[in-house]
């Protein structure tokens, strides 16, 4: 194993576990399932909050 | 006669409203109360139902709840109607009261400021089309977040007004009144009373002002600080109308402010008056809108003899007493249980309340909803001066003409919505995509280049380019069809379309037991099914609501089209477009079925009333759409860096690993293919067999775009060479019904329960595996 392959993995695991921290982030502040921001759908402009 | 017998074009006056429930209060909440002027406009090109006209606005109604309207023609038909009489213009000018500001008038009882710690919480509220949003959005700017409010699933909106860190505003759904017709105004009100934020900012549309101010009325007997917006000032000065602000901020006793949302104009006035009255406390100089001088007094006396009644109740209960006593001579039950009323209480409120009915002449709702007309009519003679005619409302008329015709409606709706698939696939995001996979390849003949030079480990080497370059890239790709679409969909209900088509498909959608207001929830599942089935919520029925989830994942979301894309570009290139659009077809009418078998067995019985509002064509505010589409793509970028990252590591650790964590020479012997290799017999029939395949389709409950990263990694970007046409076929009918994506189905699940949550995964996966089996018998048949 050399630097680069240290570096690689460090930035993969550095990857992955800032993704993990996001989806949790997400969950916790009440964001939809699906990662959106459901403010920002047509669907919810449409209904949840239908005006114009 | 009827409001169904009617001619077009005659004006005519109600003479009762028939009917019972919740339906007819919406009917009173709407303005449709006796001694109301109504005219219909036309009916829809399948003769049902009805556009008609009542205070200005355009309202949908079915002919057999019309049926039950009693109204008497104003005119004899062929004769011109009476222009309608312009406000009174007043001699003497009213001085401005100056409510909500500083150094003027302090309403007894709130010289206490709050600390200055104390945060300001508003809560924004009017009815849907009045600007809502984009005023929220003005106030807040990108200063907001997303939540759900306790208890139920509708969606909130909290934000801090920019440039005052102390405050939070939560924009609240719109709605028309604070009876309990849907879930909506159910929490509008329990916010209002039991988050008791501290003041409400009402926006009412100018244009529209007779029904914004009857949800006013109710707010106003809330007793809650209170400041009213009255927006669209710039359109209805533009056809030549005014308003006396003065005059009506003292008939109201709360501020009024005139604002353009979408010009950004009278904001900082609003903001100033809002933080005074909640800072202050200045709650309404008026609650109270009965006299005791309108039609001998009746509903006068009836409720403050029931406010004495229930006064100590309403404390007990932390309910605003002038709001309480108006509901519970409607006869709102939510409100009376929480009042906890003794019998003899109940029986005095009967006898008062059918003494009312008897003096007044009409029933309970009716006579409340025409004391709040009866209020409101007195502010527009004396403050609005309206346009005869807007040239939003003309314009409208005019476009409608065309795109709700008739002859016209359904061919023009089935071209639009070609267009716009066309414009998706093809021309727009089709030709970006193309520019985007070219830049992705390059970007991994680079890094691939890099770790070859820098003698990087070949596990990991194959980790970066096999796994996350090859799965998050060929995601990525799909970015521009996403966008895109969004984009058109945004753009068919911001200009007020969509509210048209629900019109004129209601008469197709109650073949299979739907309203019209159904068709938006399964055109918005074309974009992605979670805001679709979110979006039932303002459905009224639950077996509606029920029945229109149960449709949405029929609707091909947007997280398809990879795999759409993939499968047509790599067998069928020639034909790329028709068979994107037969899928969707082919979902379309798999849906109908569906729907005709849930018609006859889990949802007997009809659909809901069908009343909604038919607001002005608008021009899409662009600043709105771009934003949205930004915060689509962002959102799409960050799930692509984030649960398919993390999808597409586990899958190429699942396939490149045996169950000892040995790295495999044949993938057959990863932990993968033994899991898959479980469930591929039940896909061998429709010619899925391969545990690659099997795996994929799994990958895709994840996140179905990972479907086609999981197959690139899976088939070493060889899978033209390894399924046949038929199977390819087949894959892409089983990939157009089976489960949503667990995202869909999780919330689902919180809408209907984890039974009927589990119910769609295993259905739609029954109806895609034997859609898949038909296909790929007559693929094999034919080839």
């Amino acid at each position: 194993m050399n630097y680069w392959d240290i570096i690689l993995i460090l930035a993969i695991v550095l990857a992955v576990a800032l993704a993990v921290i996001k989806i949790i982030k997400n969950k916790k502040a009440g964001k939809s399932s699906c990662g959106c921001d459901c403010s920002n759908c047509a669907g919810c402009q449409m209904h949840c909050h239908n005006d114009k | 006669m009827t409001l169904k017998e009617l001619e077009i074009g005659t004006p005519a006056v109600i003479e009762k409203v028939g009917g019972s429930g919740a339906l007819r209060q919406h009917f009173l909440d709407m303005g449709m109360i006796p001694g109301a002027e109504v005219t219909i406009v036309k009916y829809a090109p399948m003769g049902d139902p009805m556009e008609l006209k009542v205070h200005g606005y355009e309202l949908t109604l079915r002919l057999d709840d019309a049926a039950n309207i009693d109204v008497t023609p104003s005119y004899v038909s062929g004769t011109e109607p009476e222009p309608e009489s312009p406000a009174r213009s007043h001699k003497k000018k009213t001085e401005h009261p100056g409510f909500g500001e500083k150094g003027k008038s302090h309403p007894e009882g709130n010289a206490k400021p709050l600390p200055d710690n104390e945060v300001l919480s508003f809560a924004l509220v009017g009815n849907q089309n009045c600007g809502k949003t984009t005023l929220f959005n003005q106030l807040t700017g990108s200063n907001q977040h997303v939540g759900n409010f306790p208890g139920v699933t509708v969606d909130r909106k909290d934000g801090e007004i920019k440039g005052h860190p102390n405050t939070l505003v939560t924009d609240l759904p719109g709605i028309y009144s604070m009876s309990p017709y849907s879930s909506e105004e159910i929490v509008s009100r329990n916010f209002v009373m039991n988050s008791k934020p501290k003041a409400v900012i009402n926006i009412v549309d100018a244009s529209n002002i007779e029904r914004n101010l009857y949800l006013t009325m109710q707010l106003l007997e809330m007793d809650v600080p209170m400041v009213v917006a009255i927006n669209m000032m710039d359109e209805l000065t533009a056809n030549g109308g005014t308003i006396d602000i003065n005059s009506m901020e003292e008939m109201l006793g709360v501020p009024v402010v005139p604002i353009s949302a979408a010009k950004n104009q009278g904001i900082g006035e609003l903001i100033e008056h809002a933080i005074h009255v909640a800072k202050y406390q200045e709650k309404p100089l008026r609650n109270d809108f009965c006299s005791e001088n309108d039609n001998g007094g009746a509903v006068h006396r009836s409720l403050h003899g029931i406010r004495h009644l229930i006064d100590d109740h309403t404390r007990t209960a932390g309910i605003p007493l002038h709001f309480a006593a108006s509901k519970v001579v409607e006869g709102d039950q939510i409100i009376t249980e929480q009042l906890q009323l003794d019998e003899n209480e109940k029986e005095t409120i009967e006898h008062i309340v059918l003494q009312m009915e008897k003096e007044r002449g009409l029933d309970r709702s009716a006579a409340i909803a025409d004391m709040r007309f009866s209020f409101i009519f007195k502010v527009c003679d004396r403050c609005v001066k309206k346009p005869k005619k807007s040239k939003e409302s003309i314009r409208s008329e005019k476009i409608d003409k065309i795109l709700t015709g008739k002859w016209t409606a359904i061919p023009i709706f089935i071209i639009i919505m070609g267009l716009i698939m066309w414009l998706t696939f093809d021309v727009i995001g089709g030709t970006l995509q193309g520019l985007l996979e070219t830049a992705v390849d390059k970007l991994t003949e680079w890094v691939d280049a890099a770790l070859s030079a820098g003698n990087v480990n070949d596990v990991l080497h194959g980790l970066v380019i096999d796994g996350i370059f090859a799965g998050v890239g060929s995601v990525l790709s799909f970015l521009p069809v996403i966008v895109t679409l969004f984009f058109f969909l945004s753009i068919l209900e911001d200009s007020g379309y969509i509210a048209r088509v629900a019109f004129f498909m209601d008469k197709l959608l109650r073949k299979i037991g739907l309203s019209g207001r159904s068709i938006v929830p399964l055109l918005i599942g074309f974009g992605c099914t979670v805001p679709a089935v979110m979006s039932t919520r303002t459905l009224p029925s639950e077996r509606d609501r029920k029945m229109t989830i149960l449709l949405t994942p029929f609707m091909s979301c947007t997280a398809k089209l990879p795999i759409y894309a993939f499968f047509v570009s790599t067998f069928f290139p020639k034909y790329k477009a028709p068979i994107i659009v037969l899928l969707y077809f082919t979902g379309i009418v798999t849906g109908i079925i569906a729907a005709f078998i849930y018609r006859k067995t889990l949802f007997k019985g009809e659909a809901v009333p069908f009343v909604m509002e038919l607001p002005n064509y608008r021009m899409p505010g662009m600043k709105n759409v771009a934003q949205l589409l930004w915060e689509k793509a962002k959102d799409f970028l960050q799930r692509a860096f984030t649960t398919i990252l993390i999808a597409t590591i586990i899958i190429w650790l699942l396939q490149s690993f045996d169950p000892r964590f040995n790295l495999v020479e044949d993938q057959q012997d990863s932990i993968l293919a033994i899991i898959s290799g479980w469930l591929a017999p039940l896909l061998t029939p429709i010619g899925l067999g391969d545990w690659r395949i099997c795996t994929s389709l799994i990958c895709g409950f994840m996140a179905k775009e990972s479907v086609v990263s999981t197959l690139e990694i899976l088939f070493g970007q060889n899978v033209n060479e390894a399924l046949s046409n038929a199977a390819a076929a087949s894959l892409l009918i089983f990939s157009l019904l089976y489960t949503p994506c667990v995202a869909a189905v999780n919330v689902i699940r919180k809408e209907l329960g984890i039974k009927w949550a589990f119910a769609v995964v295993v259905w739609q996966c029954f109806i895609a595996w034997i859609a898949a089996l038909t296909v790929y018998l007559i693929f094999s048949v034919i080839r």
